[in-house]
């Protein structure tokens, strides 16, 4: 390695990261309503309509195909009695995030490229919970559209490096993340879980982001895990590899037991992406 | 019967079963499509429509007999180089090859 990392922890890199990665006061306001017992669907409602664009995304994502619904949804408050208040928390954190990033550019990886394969990842992602017949399939969208937000830290506080193992990934045929572990004793998921413990998301979203790579038996959230890691597969597999990775990541047997899919549903996932990913995507990317 | 591809049934095709949507039918059975049909399903986010007497087989082989020889190798090796990590034993693998080699050739096709 030509120079040294300057960060010997992944939670020392964290805390470098500047002030533009804070999360907006709507968020956390919005957190406290819907986590308090008190707070009715009207103040969620009210807190929400704080923040004119973020309503116009999450009303262009409840009349998109993301849902299919058949009738056409006018108001913030019928979409929270549709869809829930903690699903639209999750929704307002995904698009929240990616705003957050998108205005930080990079010269390592293509943006638009990073956000095409996180967002086919969240949608694959869904689309394996709703195969499997999950609840709450949006914070499965949500995980797999932040799962790689972590290297995205990396590219901005260690760029010299991350060309560097992008490079030898390709020359030594090996995954990025393995070269992560080996040289930085740390990878993107703990960047990343790392830095949604200091934004005080729920352990379940962090702690499955930490493993989404690296499966055994004894991750904490094996199903979210699994999804994660199958629907990371699936977005490299449907063409949309700009994570920084060169190949499609190897599928882990313990990942393809816990999800329990029959190999024809991989051509039902792609399908489904087809039919979703380019409304969705024009919404989450505002473009 | 088959599932064919919207953007592969022409007018005339005749559909297999009822397409439906909430148990409301839109289309009947027996039907024989039209371009109003076809526009119509487009709009309603329907990708593929059970036609009669259709083999998706034929089309997939259709489709790759269109492939000019040195795209089809060229396309192959780009393959063979992004799928290095898989296991070939796994199950999954031959479908996730196959997948990304289609994704390879509509994208010359296009």
């Amino acid at each position: 390695m030509s120079s040294p990392c300057p960060f010997k922890t992944s939670q020392e890199m964290v805390n470098a990261v500047d002030t533009v990665y804070t999360l907006p006061a709507t968020f956390h306001k919005l957190s406290e309503a819907i986590n308090s017992p008190t707070s009715s669907m009207d103040e969620i409602a009210e807190i929400l309509g704080n923040d004119q664009s973020m309503c116009m995304r999450i009303l262009e994502l409840a009349n998109s195909s993301f849902y299919g619904f058949p009738a056409k949804i006018e108001t913030i408050s019928h979409a929270l009695t549709l869809i829930g208040a903690q699903q639209i928390r999750d929704l307002v954190l995904g698009t929240t995030v990616i705003e957050m990033f998108e205005g930080i550019p990079s010269d390592l990886v293509n943006m638009n490229s990073f956000w095409k394969h996180s967002i086919a990842c969240g949608l694959s992602a869904k689309i394996i919970a709703s195969l499997r017949r999950e609840p709450n399939i949006e914070r499965f969208f949500v995980l797999g559209l932040l799962h790689d937000m972590g290297r995205m830290v990396m590219f901005q506080k260690i760029p010299e490096i991350m060309t560097e193992l992008i490079q030898q990934a390709r020359v030594r045929e090996t995954s990025l993340y393995k070269l992560e572990l080996e040289t930085l004793q740390f990878t993107h998921e703990d960047i990343g879980a790392d830095l949604m413990t200091q934004w005080k998301f729920p352990t379940r979203l962090s702690e499955t982001i930490r493993k989404h790579h690296q499966i055994s038996s004894f991750v904490k959230f094996p199903l979210e895990s699994s999804v994660i890691h199958f629907a990371d597969i699936c977005a490299h597999t449907f063409g949309f590899d700009g994570s920084g990775e060169s190949f499609i990541p190897p599928v882990h047997p313990i990942a393809w037991s816990q999800l329990g899919l029959e190999t024809s549903s991989l051509k039902e996932i792609e399908k489904e992406l087809d039919r979703q990913l380019q409304e969705v995507m024009k919404i989450m990317m505002n473009k | 019967m088959g599932m064919i591809p919207l953007d592969k049934v022409h007018e005339g095709a005749v559909l297999e079963k009822d397409i439906a949507d909430n148990g409301q039918i839109l289309i009947k059975a027996g039907m024989k499509l039209t371009e109003r049909h076809l526009k119509l399903c487009l709009s309603w986010g329907i990708t593929e429509l059970p036609i009669k007497g259709a083999d998706p087989n034929q089309l997939e082989q259709d489709f790759l007999a269109s492939i000019p020889p040195e795209f089809m190798k060229e396309a192959e090796e780009k393959r063979d180089q992004k799928t290095k990590l898989l296991d070939p034993s796994h199950p999954s693998t031959p479908i996730l090859s196959q997948i990304y080699l289609f994704k390879i050739l509509k994208g010359y096709q296009k």
